[in-house]
């Protein structure tokens, strides 16, 4: 690549664009670790002393530790359930590339848009009627249901460009079942836009506020979302507490979103650099 | 077919079979585990006299002005970022910029609660740098709270369409750049006339994305940062039907409003479908 040295000029412009994004960050950290004192006499600039109170005090009212687990339980099998689903999809449509497969493939990536506060009411009806509601795994399968208009799309657009039609082609003149195809050729080659579609997935359902409010009503099953919302309302007047709280929140994802972002660009530049 | 019927079965379970659900309720005086009487068309009725229908409409049009703000400043960046600086560079600052993308819209506004509060950081930092005559009342204020809105989600979605943009540009051919390039073109004339028509596709969809978004999405924003206040000021129809059907235990209003949400949503998506490919296929 011919990238010319950077200018000063252009760093700075650059910086400067940055500044609304880090400082957000910057603020919700000194927040959440200063005293009091400090906090109301300079809210903005650096802390003079630190504190952990606000912290133990966030984890302790939102139950930081149990949310984060539940979530977990929840994320972790929608992710689980989207990928294998999702990848068993997408690898029906490369194999078979009829009429008929492209309009279903159409109506189900057209699924995504359709808004979550139309089937929600309904979904809460009938679990609710199946006692189904409170079960963190069955909020994991609903995300999973949720993502697979997106990630099937998303595979399968991989595929296409990832996986040569030649070497499917050879594969199964070597005699090759669909199956065979599926664990040691498509697999393997659709790595990146897997992990893609994992990391993406997390971030959306451990972010999600909608489905796991309605779905999830018992304190002790809330998700990490749901419980700093709640924190949130109880209190109102305590800038502290609940900027602790959303830096704890947001702290796992963050981890994840740092690691995946390699393999979401990557994902998505597929064939590209071929 | 066997790999094709997992996916299906989660979709009918979850998706569609509620959706028709709630279709089909629209038209009954819906009490769930009761009795649901037909009542054809009176719940459209009923929500189309609320006196806050035409705000909602309003106001889904207004955070339409969003829309060319949400896709410029990406794409600005993304262009400066290509090519420009060097790739270490670019790469840091593309990660710092994606930081809030990784933030649920319900975290973001919880967040930005604190900070647009009337003494919250913002209008303290505005003081702080003496220009405390722009300070406002910028969420309970029914003039600030859309632009306001429309600010935040600027700030929460820029990570994506960068990322989106970057990737469009990073898959450009390099020759027809080059060729552009030793004609004597300036980088802007080669960013305006080479770059931007070669990755047209990528950002008509992504204005797409966004307008489904608009429509479809804003709960999360609304609900943690606003809750549809002041008063009706930037409430918008999916968190009616959200208040409606599970605050109210309006059911069968909410599942008119659904129906009049979707089908209002399809016809203006279609359309912009239709605009975005007539505006690519002149540009290539």
């Amino acid at each position: 690549m011919n990238t010319q040295p950077t200018s000063r000029a252009r760093l700075a412009i650059l910086t400067l664009a940055a500044l609304p994004f880090l400082y957000p960050f910057y603020f919700l950290l000194c927040t959440a670790l200063r005293p009091q004192a400090d906090y109301l006499q300079n809210p903005v600039g650096l802390p003079t002393h630190l504190t952990t109170t606000y912290l133990r005090t966030a984890w302790d009212e939102a139950t930081i530790f149990q949310s984060s687990i539940n979530s977990l339980i929840a994320v972790c099998t929608s992710v689980v359930v989207l990928l294998s689903v999702s990848a068993l999809a997408a690898h029906w449509f490369l194999l078979h590339r009829s009429r008929a497969a492209s309009i279903l493939l159409a109506a189900i990536c057209a699924l995504w848009v359709l808004p979550y506060v139309i089937f929600v009411i309904p979904l809460f009806v009938e679990l609710h009627r199946l006692g189904l509601i409170n079960r963190l795994w069955v909020l994991g399968f609903v995300y999973a249901a949720l993502n697979v208009p997106f990630a099937v799309g998303f595979l399968y657009a991989y595929m296409l460009r990832g996986v040569p039609p030649e070497i499917l082609e050879a594969a199964r003149i070597d005699g090759a079942s669909d199956r065979q195809l599926f664990v040691s050729l498509v697999l393997p080659l659709a790595r990146p836009a897997l992990s893609a579609v994992a990391a993406l997935s997390f971030v959306w359902s451990w972010g999600d506020l909608l489905v796991s409010l309605i779905l999830v009503q018992t304190p002790q099953d809330y998700t990490i979302t749901v419980s700093t919302a709640t924190l949130v309302t109880q209190f109102d007047n305590h800038p502290q507490e609940v900027a602790a709280a959303s830096l704890m929140s947001i702290l796992p994802v963050l981890a994840v979103f740092l690691v995946a972002q390699r393999y979401i660009r990557r994902g998505m530049t597929a064939g590209v650099d071929r | 077919l066997l790999y094709l019927l997992p996916a299906v079965a989660l979709l009918v379970g979850v998706v569609a079979v509620p959706t028709g659900i709630a279709f089909v309720h629209a038209f009954t005086d819906w009490h769930p585990g009761g009795s649901s009487p037909w009542i054809g068309l009176t719940n459209f009725r009923t929500f189309i006299h609320f006196a806050q229908t035409p705000q909602l409409l309003r106001n889904t049009g207004y955070y339409l002005l969003g829309l060319p703000l949400w896709t410029a400043i990406p794409l600005l960046l993304a262009f400066v970022l290509h090519e420009r600086v060097s790739e270490r560079v670019a790469s840091l600052f593309r990660s710092i910029f994606l930081f809030p993308a990784v933030l649920s819209p319900a975290i973001v506004g919880i967040m930005f609660v604190g900070f647009l509060k009337p003494d919250g950081i913002v209008n303290r930092t505005l003081e702080g740098l003496r220009l405390g005559f722009l300070r406002q009342r910028w969420i309970d204020d029914p003039n600030w709270v859309k632009p306001t809105i429309i600010i935040v989600l600027a700030w929460s979605g820029m990570g994506v369409g960068l990322l989106i943009f970057s990737s469009a540009l990073a898959a450009l051919p390099r020759e027809r750049i080059e060729a552009a390039q030793t004609d004597g073109a300036s980088w802007w004339q080669c960013a305006w006339h080479v770059m931007l028509p070669g990755i047209a596709p990528m950002v008509t969809l992504y204005a797409c994305y966004l307008l489904v978004c608009v429509f479809l999405y804003m709960f999360g924003t609304v609900y943690t940062l606003t809750q549809g206040g002041p008063g009706y000021a930037s409430s918008t129809m999916d968190y009616e039907i959200y208040v409606n059907g599970l605050e109210y235990g309006q059911f069968g209003i909410a599942a008119a409003q659904s129906v009049f949400l979707s089908i209002a949503a399809i016809i203006f998506i279609a359309l912009a479908f239709l605009t975005a490919r007539r505006i690519t296929k002149r540009l290539t």
